[in-house]
């Protein structure tokens, strides 16, 4: 049964998007419409029942009585745009929009004067991310991550930061090598199976109507496969995610690495979907995981500004992501997915918190900080718990998510990823206790200035929930491993 | 001249070339941390070839051995090679687009 709510998910922040855009100057009802968007966004995708949405479709089953028998094959075709609702998109969907709002709350308890096409972009980006998560067609979801794309580029350009040009032109050049590849691998599948419905594609390949291994299908995974590492910010793409994320507004930052996270489950569970079949699949992704871990931990250790450190992090988080798929067992997939959904809260924590000390003193250079655990003790421990999450420290999430990951190569027979997970796991706890000393504990240099006195409370308030959220995962994992397990499951 | 003397004015050349601030215990800390986590990963995912074969994986340590005597400290070469340099980001995408598609499109050929 279709579910209006369904589609609303995507229709209501597109709205919100061009409403802020026309309110640009109104600050007062921009912040209103923004934060009743925001709050409605994540509660929609609490309540809306599950099911498939056809848009300028058919519903295969309900017309395939009433065609001749000849034509039956054909009405399981989904010729239209299809949006399938499962509980893995409604946990996505919700992380997603607890993220924003958080994010936005902290924006606007910032800024006294609002940007329109600011506000305008991150809703056009999360209206993409949604269509992205929900959307069973490649084609579309390649259209949907182009928007993204582009959204993720002007959230640069409306930062502050003194290389947003350059970011940002950076980012529109490598896309332009990453975005047509993956969408000549969608072209390639289309000629060979003449259809983009992932649903289709599994179906006609599985029953070999083609040939599996036939050379364009070949292709087609090769160029969708460095597609998803383009949109995944995967080597050889970690730089540029990473400078992207640096160069952003820490609240920025926060939205755009969701956007990534999501973007990368999205396309890796379609292309595990597609192509889980061809003999490099699961060696291929391993091996870029491998490099993202070990090149994303090594080099945030060197970095000097703590907002670049934090975003090799990020990109080495997605190498745990990617190690779960590349494991391809259930337990691994879910491992996967948790560490997904756990990245999406950590990092957004951390950008956020760590956020709070550009906001003081309008530095991220960890050589010009210290001492800053006096400014604010509370926000000090909370970011400092993050880290921990993020390292894998029990009782937070990223332990939970983490020690499934080890446990599933470990059953797999692949004890050396294990091993690899836990040195990377340790080095991410040296490099954050490294950067977080620097910043709160060493004595503040006699030339430290400060731009504001206070942290805004809502800012504390936006990592305290961040921190609720990391603690409650970690302690009760079963409340999205349940929905995972079963999804995992189905996968392989 | 021991491994961290070596170590230490590696990263203060490189610093030299990237910024003005002096170099601190703090960068070479960091920089050591990061070759070590360097060295140990790369060995242990050479042993990962055992499941293809224990001669592959055999011979790719000792390649890595003789890589590390060579070329160590790597993480500062390693840091100068990811740098926000526009052609490095460019040559080195390309570069893996055609590793992917030669491995996988001739590589099935073997499988």
């Amino acid at each position: 049964m279709m579910d209006m709510l369904i589609p609303l998910m995507v229709i209501i922040p597109i709205i919100c998007a061009l409403m802020v855009n026309i309110l640009h100057g109104k600050d007062k009802l921009m912040r209103w419409v923004s934060l009743i968007v925001a709050i409605i966004f994540p509660i929609i995708a609490i309540i809306a029942s599950l099911g498939t949405q056809y848009f300028g479709g058919h519903n295969s089953s309900l017309i395939s009585s009433a065609l001749p028998a000849t034509l039956a094959s054909v009405s399981s075709l989904s010729p239209g745009i299809v949006y399938v609702f499962a509980n893995i998109n409604r946990i996505f969907i919700f992380l997603v929009g607890i993220v924003v709002f958080l994010s936005l709350f902290t924006y606007f308890s910032e800024r006294k004067k609002l940007s329109g096409p600011y506000l305008f972009l991150i809703f056009m980006g999360v209206a993409s991310v949604t269509a992205l998560l929900l959307s069973n067609d490649i084609f579309n979801m390649y259209v949907f991550f182009e928007i993204v794309a582009l959204t993720q580029v002007g959230i640069i350009i409306a930062s502050s930061s003194e290389y947003k040009y350059e970011t940002a032109f950076k980012y529109l050049i490598l896309g332009s090598i990453g975005g047509p590849m993956l969408l000549l691998g969608i072209g390639f599948i289309l000629a060979v199976v003449g259809s983009v419905n992932i649903a289709d594609i599994v179906a006609v390949i599985s029953t070999n109507v083609v040939n599996p291994l036939a050379t364009p299908l070949i292709f087609a995974f090769a160029l969708m496969f460095f597609g998803w590492l383009y949109v995944s910010g995967l080597p050889p793409f970690h730089t540029i995610k990473s400078e992207l994320y640096s160069r952003a507004r820490p609240n920025g930052a926060a939205i755009l690495q969701a956007f990534s996270v999501i973007c990368m489950i999205a396309f890796g569970i379609a292309i595990y979907r597609i192509f889980v079949y061809v003999p490099f699949f699961k060696p291929a992704i391993i091996i870029f995981s491998l490099l993202a871990m070990v090149l994303g931990v090594s080099m945030a250790l060197m970095q000097n500004d703590f907002r670049r450190m934090i975003a090799f992090l990020a990109v080495g988080e997605l190498g745990f992501i990617g190690l779960g798929f590349g494991i391809g067992t259930q337990l691994s997939i879910t491992a996967a997915l948790f560490q997904a959904a756990n990245e999406l809260i950590i990092t957004a924590l951390l950008f956020i918190g760590f956020g709070t000390v550009y906001y003081l003193t309008k530095t991220s250079d960890t050589k010009k900080l210290g001492g800053l655990i006096t400014v604010s003790p509370k926000m000090a421990i909370m970011v400092l718990l993050g880290g921990f999450a993020m390292a894998g420290v029990p009782p937070f999430n990223g332990f939970q998510s983490k020690i499934m990951l080890v446990q599933s190569a470990l059953n797999a027979g692949l004890p050396e990823l294990a091993i690899v997970a836990v040195i990377v796991s340790i080095v991410t706890f040296f490099t954050f206790v490294k950067a977080f000393h620097t910043v709160y504990l060493q004595p503040k240099p006699a030339n430290l200035k400060f731009a504001h006195k206070k942290i805004p409370a809502i800012a504390t308030f936006s990592v305290a929930v961040l921190l609720i959220i990391c603690l409650i995962l970690g302690i009760l994992p079963d409340l999205v491993t349940k929905i995972f397990i079963p999804f995992a499951g189905g996968l392989i | 001249m021991s491994f961290y003397d070596k170590f230490v004015n590696s990263v203060s050349n490189l610093k030299s070339k990237l910024s003005k601030n002096p170099t601190t215990a703090d960068n070479v800390s960091g920089a050591l941390a990061a070759e070590l986590t360097i060295i140990v990963c790369l060995l242990i995912s050479a042993i990962l070839l055992r499941h293809i074969s224990v001669i592959a994986s055999v011979i790719m340590i000792l390649f890595i051995v003789v890589l590390l005597f060579t070329n160590v400290p790597i993480a500062p070469k390693l840091k100068k090679e990811q740098d926000d340099s526009l052609s490095k980001m460019t040559f080195y995408a390309i570069l893996a687009l055609g590793v992917i598609i030669a491995a996988i499109y001739w590589g099935l050929k073997y499988v």
